[in-house]
């Protein structure tokens, strides 16, 4: 079509809905040949409409729900955007979150747990999200679930470690490049478990407790000896059938882990990894490692908490393929555990 | 329908009340549909499942800027198309067929339904992005004409307007699919020189305009 005949077909279209004006009426009612293509544009339409109404609805992809669910959970709670500015030194925000935290858990204690009349779901509590593989094609949504870790004040992020305040690592000032991030990094219990942790579903939750080598769970009961004391059920038998059972702090010597994942233990090429896996501006700080597996393929399991806010607080957990570096995050699963 | 909408508000406002399942509960109930118009009106499965996750993502977090005033479907879709039209711009995306791989075909009437199928989607991605949008939602997914306003933020009449242009350049294009019907850009024009042919009827300015392939 050229631009006269474009223009034509829209004049008699406008008419065909409507929306034409006087003078295009006035015009099509004086041609005989306009008269009958406006005629011919009504039949043809209608079946085009018929044409359009015949076509298949296309299936959603296998994965998309897990995976948007998978986004929706990395998002963090829901808070309305015209929120109140956060200000304060960053050392007192953590103390604030966490007293806040003691005040949610003490009204929910007093409460019994309200629960959501519309889910069925206790309001305020951490689902763990999908076991299967995230396709990471659009991780920005995984990478906002760091976010929730870091409390941003004047351009400076500090992450909050799982025994908050009182440890010297509690807080970490942000590094602006993955070289200066990496000798940011605190040690951190870090396994070489070699497990695959894609084998069964519950078994990267379960291994949690352990993964963390003795860290206060946020939120744990105090007096918990062992971090599976207390937990009951299938959980708590898979972590101790399947869970890696020991942590190192020390420097590290791969046991079963897959030799490919080597590189990731160089802390710059594991602060370029984690810079790719974190939304912009936000640097994952580490609770927790293991050279694993994820359904076959070597892969490192990143633990991060998830929140100041302690009773909401659990883990983010990132699985990251073995060629995850800066500007690439071969991100292979998400989850979110509770605390 | 009123019930669902009923639903799909219970759900919402749960949501900002702090149930952290409600809104993913929202999502699965709608990501059929948006995967539809975001494929639809992107023309590639990966670009339309990410502009719905963004979408619902967008959505999640700004739920408070639900008015009520609409349906939540509705609200949904809008954001979710304005995800699509923002990739348009943003990438210049330019819609191809989805082939659908998943579906295997044996009888001659299956053949000749998906070839059909394909030529209508082939001549709907070469619609203008607005023109596309709108018939999408009017003609694939029975939005009524208001409703699609709501969700494309335009006056009915152009909501009319861009669903009958784009109807008519689909008669063109899909012309061979009918042997017994004259092309309709065959007649004479007697469109005034002065006068803007291409010019919707209402009130979009002119930068705004559907060009072909692009966003507006």
């Amino acid at each position: 079509m050229n631009d006269g005949s474009d223009a034509r077909l829209d004049m008699l279209a406008d008419l065909l809905a409507g929306e034409g004006s006087e003078q295009d009426v006035d015009s099509v009612a004086d041609s005989p040949e306009l008269s009958a293509a406006l005629i011919d544009l009504g039949v043809a339409q209608a079946a085009v409409v018929a044409d359009l109404a015949r076509l298949p609805r296309p299936d959603v992809p296998a994965g998309l729900e897990d995976r948007i669910a998978a986004a929706l959970a990395a998002a963090g709670a829901y808070e309305p955007t015209a929120r109140v500015p956060v200000t304060g030194h960053p050392r007192e925000l953590a103390d604030r979150d966490q007293e806040r935290g003691r005040d949610q858990e003490r009204d929910r204690d007093q409460e019994n747990v309200p629960v959501s009349h519309v889910t069925g779901h206790p309001v305020g509590s951490v689902v763990p999200l999908r076991r299967t593989h995230v396709p990471a094609r659009n991780p920005w949504p995984l990478r906002a679930a760091a976010a929730v870790a870091i409390v941003t004040v004047g351009g400076l992020g500090f992450a909050l470690l799982p025994r908050g305040g009182d440890s010297p690592s509690a807080s970490t000032a942000a590094g602006g490049s993955a070289g200066r991030a990496a000798s940011e990094l605190p040690a951190v219990p870090t396994n070489n478990s070699g497990t695959d942790y894609a084998a069964s579903p519950g078994l990267l939750e379960a291994a949690v407790p352990t993964l963390l080598g003795g860290a206060a769970l946020v939120g744990q009961r105090a007096g918990s000896a062992s971090p599976d004391k207390g937990r009951d059920g299938p959980q708590a038998a898979a972590s101790a059938e399947s869970a890696p059972s020991t942590a190192d702090t020390s420097p590290v010597s791969p046991a079963s882990s897959d030799p490919v994942l080597d590189r990731l233990r160089s802390p710059d090429e594991l602060a370029g990894c984690l810079s790719a896996v974190s939304a912009p501006n936000v640097r994952l700080v580490p609770a927790a490692l293991d050279y694993a597996a994820w359904d076959g393929e070597p892969a490192l399991v990143v633990l991060v908490p998830t929140s100041q806010d302690a009773v909401r607080a659990g883990y983010d957990v990132f699985v990251v393929g073995a060629d995850c570096r800066a500007g690439k995050d071969d991100l292979l699963h998400f989850e979110r555990v509770p605390a | 329908m009123i019930a669902d909408d009923e639903r799909d508000r219970a759900l919402l406002a749960a949501h900002v009340g702090g149930d952290p399942d409600a809104f993913a509960q929202l999502a699965r109930l709608h990501t059929g549909r948006l995967y539809a118009v975001a494929l639809r009106t992107l023309g590639d499965r990966e670009e339309a499942a990410d502009a719905v996750q963004d979408a619902l993502v967008s959505a999640y977090r700004r739920a408070e800027t639900f008015r009520g005033d609409a349906k939540v479907s509705t609200w949904l879709h809008r954001v979710a198309v304005n995800a699509c039209l923002d990739r348009l711009r943003r990438q210049a995306v330019r819609p191809t067929v989805p082939l659908s791989g998943d579906e295997t075909v044996t009888t001659r009437d299956e053949v000749q339904d998906r070839e059909r199928s394909l030529d209508v989607v082939a001549a709907l991605a070469r619609l203008p992005a607005e023109q596309r949008a709108a018939i999408v939602l009017v003609d694939l997914e029975g939005f009524s004409v208001a409703e699609t306003a709501q969700i494309l933020d335009v006056a009915t009449g152009t909501v009319k307007s861009r669903c009958s242009r784009g109807r008519a350049r689909l008669a063109v294009l899909l012309e061979h699919l009918r042997e017994d019907v004259r092309n309709p850009a065959d007649a004479p024009s007697v469109r005034p020189e002065a006068h803007d042919a291409s010019a919707e009827p209402h009130d979009r300015p002119a930068e705004a305009r559907d060009e072909p392939g692009g966003a507006a």
